[in-house]
């Protein structure tokens, strides 16, 4: 009789397991490797994606004039840290300026602070900047404003990308999405 | 002497007649008030709220003002591809017996170059100026 309980019970665990897991985010099919750029972090120190500590990256793009959109998606990646619980010592998070103009790097250190001292501030050269742009996807343009004090703003993709152990790029999210979703498949990924 | 009585009569009709088209036209307030006070010192900060307009005539919100900031309208824009954009509003209507939503994603004030020092619960004036009803003052509490 013992026998056939936990007969039962491994076939169902099987099966359980067997079930494909469902990304919440936008899977990038394949393998596609994340390109690995060096930029500088708020103290002036290199960053280099691939020699990151951490087993997940998550990347934002994003500047600190935004006053509406930015806060909102950083705010998320302080929920997403709460989230994730001790996980959350494998991810890093990565908010990298399209605005480097006005942007230095202290001030993209005191920006990423008042949300998560674990975000990660990043710029760089112009150069070094449009090259990680572009290898994402990710679109940034600056818009003059006339008659605003606020000179100018950026549009930008406000998507976030999600960087695996593998350096492949895997997943992407677009604006919005709950913090929970994305711990989730972060959970998922780090028990692979 | 009929006559005068009926002239009088009509005077005063009249009168509160005109007196009294002051209660129709545009009531508007201002409900469910926040500020996020900028993440950097000197920054940008944004207020939100819901706009309402509780009379039988529409009005049109031409300008904000601040003394701890530039106040300007704007409005996140969701563009093709997921990229957003932020772009100055020159006014925006409010509906008779309706109301309009400043929140995030959508229309916001800026709040360009805030003073700070402010922390959460301290209060921030905001002037909002009406075409019709003229000016509102309020008062915004302060969230982080």
């Amino acid at each position: 009789m013992k026998m056939n309980w936990l007969g039962w019970l491994v076939m169902i665990a099987l099966l359980a397991a067997c079930r494909p897991y469902q990304f919440k985010g936008t899977e990038y099919p394949g393998n596609v490797p994340a390109y690995d750029f060096t930029l500088q972090d708020s103290e002036g120190r290199p960053f280099q994606l691939s020699a990151r500590d951490e087993e997940i990256a998550l990347l934002f793009w994003g500047y600190t004039s935004c006053p509406d959109v930015c806060p909102v998606t950083l705010a998320e990646a302080g929920q997403i840290i709460q989230a994730l619980g001790d996980d959350a010592e494998q991810v890093v998070f990565l908010f990298i300026t399209v605005d480097p103009e006005r942007d230095t790097p202290e001030l993209l250190g005191q920006y990423t602070a008042t949300f998560h001292p674990d975000i990660i501030g990043l710029t760089g050269t112009p150069e070094e900047l449009a090259a990680a742009r572009e290898a994402y996807g990710v679109y940034a343009a600056k818009v003059p404003l006339e008659n605003s004090a606020a000179g100018y703003s950026m549009d930008h993709s406000a998507r976030v990308f999600l960087v695996d152990g593998n350096g492949r790029l895997r997943l992407s999210y677009a604006y919005g999405t709950p913090a929970g979703d994305i711990a989730q498949d972060i959970r998922y990924l780090l028990k692979q | 002497m009929r006559k005068w009585i009926l002239f009088i009569l009509l005077t005063v009709v009249f009168s509160l007649a005109a007196c009294s088209s002051n209660s129709s036209g545009p009531r508007l307030s201002v409900e469910d008030a926040w500020v996020r006070l900028p993440a950097t010192e000197g920054g940008n900060g944004a207020a939100y709220f819901r706009l309402v307009n509780n009379g039988n005539e529409a009005d049109t919100l031409l300008s904000v003002d601040s003394p701890l900031a530039t106040a300007e309208i704007h409005q996140t824009v969701m563009k093709e591809n997921d990229v957003m954009g932020m772009e100055p509003v020159d006014s925006v209507r409010i509906p008779a017996k309706g109301e309009v939503e400043f929140k995030q994603g959508g229309l916001h004030i800026m709040l360009i170059n805030l003073k700070q020092p402010l922390a959460a619960g301290d209060t921030i004036p905001l002037t909002l100026q009406f075409e019709r009803a003229g000016e509102l003052k309020v008062e915004l509490p302060a969230q982080e």
